[in-house]
């Protein structure tokens, strides 16, 4: 009777502390995973946001390299895009160049806009975005996964507003 | 009670072996993972913290500069064309520019000097 009770102890003794055991190992698992899901898309997140910030203040705030690119035959490795003469003042002929680029060649589009790995959209509206100017790349339709930047420009007279979406 | 005894010690001894081996296979993938996703980390941080001083400096225009300390040993860098590429035991990252540049390779550690010389990236 003794041996029996004995060992009964240890039994009971042993699943109990292996199913307490398990069930740390496994919250253990899940919150790493968790943690980790969650850190890669912050990870993700905050890389889209340095690219697409980038892309933005060099479109409108810098003339491109060199700053008269718009009139070059061909867009070569060297050349880099900005839309503007003075800050923020886009010039068309230059917007109406990128618009060609991104049409003929896409990945040469993004790559000089530093966004190799991802998709870009770029559109120019007045001030109650009701009205389109200019559209180029690739629009997203899943909102939660696209970052945007939204400019005040000078565009053809009056104030509008450019608005580039990064997504993957 | 005895052989009741040693039963137990067996049982536990064989539970113990498999729970330590399971471990051991589990730790030995994970570290290899571990050590990868360490080596990207450490690549992609250094990577995109010169591309953004980079992108910076070219964005506030002619005569601009940036000096910057890069504390990353064993991370070879480079810059060319639209990136800036930090690699590590195999493992890179590459980091975009706004600007094409032409090739350099970095001090891994120590200041660097980023001007914006008439609308071109210097780095020395």
């Amino acid at each position: 009777m003794l041996l029996t009770k004995k060992a009964q102890v240890f039994t009971i003794d042993f699943v109990l502390a292996s199913f307490i055991l398990m069930i740390i190992i496994l919250t253990f698992l899940y919150l790493w995973n968790f943690l980790g899901v969650r850190w890669n898309n912050i990870n993700e997140y905050n890389k889209q946001y340095a690219i697409g910030l980038f892309a933005t203040e060099s479109l409108v705030t810098n003339a491109g390299n060199p700053p008269s690119w718009e009139n070059l035959e061909t867009i070569n490795q060297n050349t880099s895009f900005g839309l503007v003469n003075e800050r923020n003042i886009i010039n068309q002929q230059k917007l109406d160049r990128l618009r060609n680029v991104s049409l003929q060649n896409y990945s040469l589009f993004k790559e000089r806009l530093g966004a190799t790995n991802y998709e870009l959209f770029i559109n120019v509206t007045n001030m109650n975005r009701n009205v389109s100017f200019y559209v180029m790349g690739n629009a997203s339709l899943q909102l939660n996964e696209t970052v945007a930047f939204d400019r005040f420009i000078f565009f053809n007279g009056s104030i509008s507003i450019l608005r580039l979406e990064i997504w993957k | 009670m005895r052989a009741q005894v040693s039963i137990e010690i067996v049982v536990i001894l064989v539970a113990l072996i498999v729970t330590f081996t399971v471990f051991m296979i589990l730790y030995q993938n994970q570290a290899t993972n571990l050590q990868q996703t360490q080596d990207k980390l450490q690549a992609t941080d250094v990577a995109f913290k010169i591309a953004n001083a980079i992108n910076y400096v070219y964005l506030g225009g002619d005569g601009s500069s940036y000096s910057l300390a890069v504390v990353a040993p064993r991370i070879n860098i480079t810059a060319a064309g639209n990136f800036v590429t930090a690699e590590r035991n195999t493992v890179f990252f590459q980091a975009p520019l706004v600007v094409n540049i032409t090739n350099y390779t970095i001090n891994n550690s120590g200041e660097i000097r980023i001007r914006n010389v008439g609308g071109n990236i210097v780095i020395n």
